[in-house]
């Protein structure tokens, strides 16, 4: 993905297994939000190619490859401020509830039979990320920890096959990071494979199947944590060179 | 949650049947015009909430579309004597089309360069109405318009357009409430509140903003047509950029997002001007001053999130002597 003269993703080529939690970290400003922009269709690369089961999902729209079965959520929580918890899991919901238009003009909001399964669907996954005691909440008044999670939980309530996460312990303290670990491995029993980009060492070592490492654009490391954690390189980038004293404390 | 809906309910019937008897106890003719002339611009603040308020799309040219609707109307049924209830629908949706069409090709446009074009479009519109005199007269305008009127009945006094457009407010505000609770409404809020998350949601943003757009403008359209059927004269001089601010700051002051707002602030901006004359010379200058003064008071309207409406509700609610968590006002 080039923007003018920079390479921001450099020929970074991914496969990632169906089921699998897959870990991307790197310094900041090596090109991690990027390769998610990319593979979500919100830029048009350059240059190469996205598959996703098998398809050529390449130049297409984002909500279409949302569509798909792709979710995600942003390094920058973006949450419908105005809205309410609840109305927030149902856009999330958008893809799956399809009133009929003559029910919308003509029948009480409150009795259309799609808007109320909708709701409950909605309720039951909020109970699922502890978030229904705020359903009615302007979901622009809630504290920063639920605010996440709500993100987490509007982006999985469409069952996606595949979800990505931008940095999604940016902002919290450890005990909180914990909380979000095991977030984490709850989404994956209820099936998707699971993308995360991440600064926290611990929780990426501790959650990820396989890790890929970005810098500058490139990729310099792929493989299991406990490889990534040994490899020089990788090494290299997050401290620089000829400086192997703090090696163990990865 | 439950009883605060009821509530609602309650004051909206009541409110319909003091409309529903309020000309049979007040006689005064003028009175009744300018509750006609409030009923009408209520429908044009409730299409810019839904356009503005709802989805985000800040459109200050909304005049151009009530001119649109007008002049469409008038020439159906002055040139080519279509009757009434056809030219009116035909020129909803020709409104609604050329949003359409509008919304289209703004498809891609940020906040700041769609408001633009809707200013651009407004003076097109305009120049339009006033130059092509062959046909929409030009500044002569067009005259004799017909009343509404259907099957042989004609709603051409004060007292039976009254009703016409009590009607029509109520179907209109119906329909738009019913398309803001819908998954429709959700999608505009979501357009407005954060576009990219909505794409990433599955929303077809450009699809849903044309959609809206389009939607807004026929509801104009239609009571531009309107407008015109009752006064019976079409001018190219109602249709300018100031209208538009007047227009929209109907929208604001009630509170973007209330759809009571939109009546209320309509009705302050429609009665203000009837009670004083002098107050009509002044009355750009004193939106002016009210929209820097709302937005360092009650920046979501008088009727929205922290405005006087919530002010009351929650003085109320002190004086029962009731503890809620959280006080909304919708």
């Amino acid at each position: 993905m080039h923007f003018g003269g920079v390479k921001a993703v450099d020929e970074v080529d991914i496969s990632v297994n169906e089921g699998e939690i897959f870990g991307i970290i790197g310094p900041n400003g090596a090109g991690k939000s990027t390769f998610f922009n990319v593979l979500t269709g919100f830029y048009k690369p350059t240059s190469g190619n996205i598959y996703f089961l098998g398809n050529e999902i390449t130049k297409r729209p984002v909500h279409e490859i949302v569509s798909l079965g792709i979710s995600r959520t942003f390094q920058n929580i973006r949450l419908f401020d105005q809205m309410s918890v609840l109305d927030n899991m149902l856009v999330g919901m958008h893809l799956k509830i399809h009133p009929k238009f003559n029910h919308i003009l003509l029948m009480n909001p409150n009795k259309i039979a799609e808007e109320s399964k909708g709701r409950k669907e909605a309720k039951s996954v909020l109970e699922m990320f502890n978030l229904i005691d705020a359903a009615n909440s302007v979901a622009g008044s809630l504290p920063y920890g639920k605010k996440r999670r709500l993100e987490i939980a509007r982006a999985m309530i469409c069952k996606p096959k595949l979800i990505l996460l931008d940095e999604p312990s940016a902002g919290m303290n450890p005990s909180e990071t914990i909380e979000l670990m095991k977030l984490i491995i709850k989404i994956r029993e209820l099936g998707p494979t699971i993308i995360v980009i991440e600064h926290n060492m611990k929780l990426i070592m501790g959650i990820s199947d396989r890790i890929a490492v970005l810098n500058f654009g490139k990729k310099i490391a792929e493989g299991i944590p406990t490889e990534i954690k040994c490899n020089k390189q990788v090494i290299e980038a997050y401290l620089g060179r000829e400086d192997d004293s703090n090696v163990g404390n990865f | 949650m439950n009883i605060d809906i009821k509530k609602g309910n309650k004051i909206s019937i009541l409110v319909v049947i003091f409309a529903i008897f309020l000309p049979l106890v007040v006689k005064n003719e003028y009175f009744i015009r300018v509750i006609n002339v409030f009923f009408l611009y209520s429908v044009v603040a409730l299409s810019i909430n839904l356009i503005v308020g709802i989805c985000g799309l800040l459109d200050m040219g909304r005049a151009a579309f009530m001119g649109l609707g007008a002049y469409c109307s008038a020439i159906l049924s002055v040139k080519l004597g279509v009757p009434f209830v056809l030219s009116f629908i035909i020129a909803g949706i020709f409104t609604g089309l050329v949003g359409a069409i509008l919304g289209f090709l703004c498809r891609k446009s940020t906040f700041d360069y769609l408001t633009l074009v809707t200013i651009g479009f407004n003076v097109i519109c305009q120049v339009v109405f006033l130059n092509w005199i062959s046909l929409t007269n030009g500044t002569m305008g067009i005259r004799k318009i017909p009343s509404p009127n259907f099957g042989g009945f004609y709603f051409d006094t004060n007292i039976s357009f009254y009703y016409f457009a009590l009607a029509f407010l109520l179907l209109c505000y119906v329909i738009i409430k019913r398309i803001c609770k819908s998954k429709l409404g959700r999608a505009f809020e979501a357009i407005r509140d954060d576009p990219i998350a909505a794409e990433y949601a599955g929303i077809n943003v450009e699809f849903y903003k044309i959609i809206n757009f389009s939607i807004g403008s026929l509801f104009t359209g239609l009571t531009g047509a309107l407008f015109v059927h009752y006064t019976q004269y079409a001018s190219p001089y109602n249709y300018t950029l100031d209208e538009s601010i007047y227009q929209l700051q109907m929208a604001i002051l009630g509170g973007l997002g209330s759809l009571p707002g939109s009546l209320l602030g309509t009705f302050i901006l429609v009665a203000l001007p009837e009670i004083s004359r002098s107050f009509y010379e002044y009355r750009l200058l004193f939106v002016g001053i009210l929209m820097v003064v709302m937005m360092l008071y009650y920046p979501n309207g008088l009727l929205g999130k922290s405005g006087v409406g919530e002010k009351i509700f929650s003085l109320r609610e002190k004086f029962e002597g009731h503890q809620k968590a959280g006080g909304k006002c919708e």
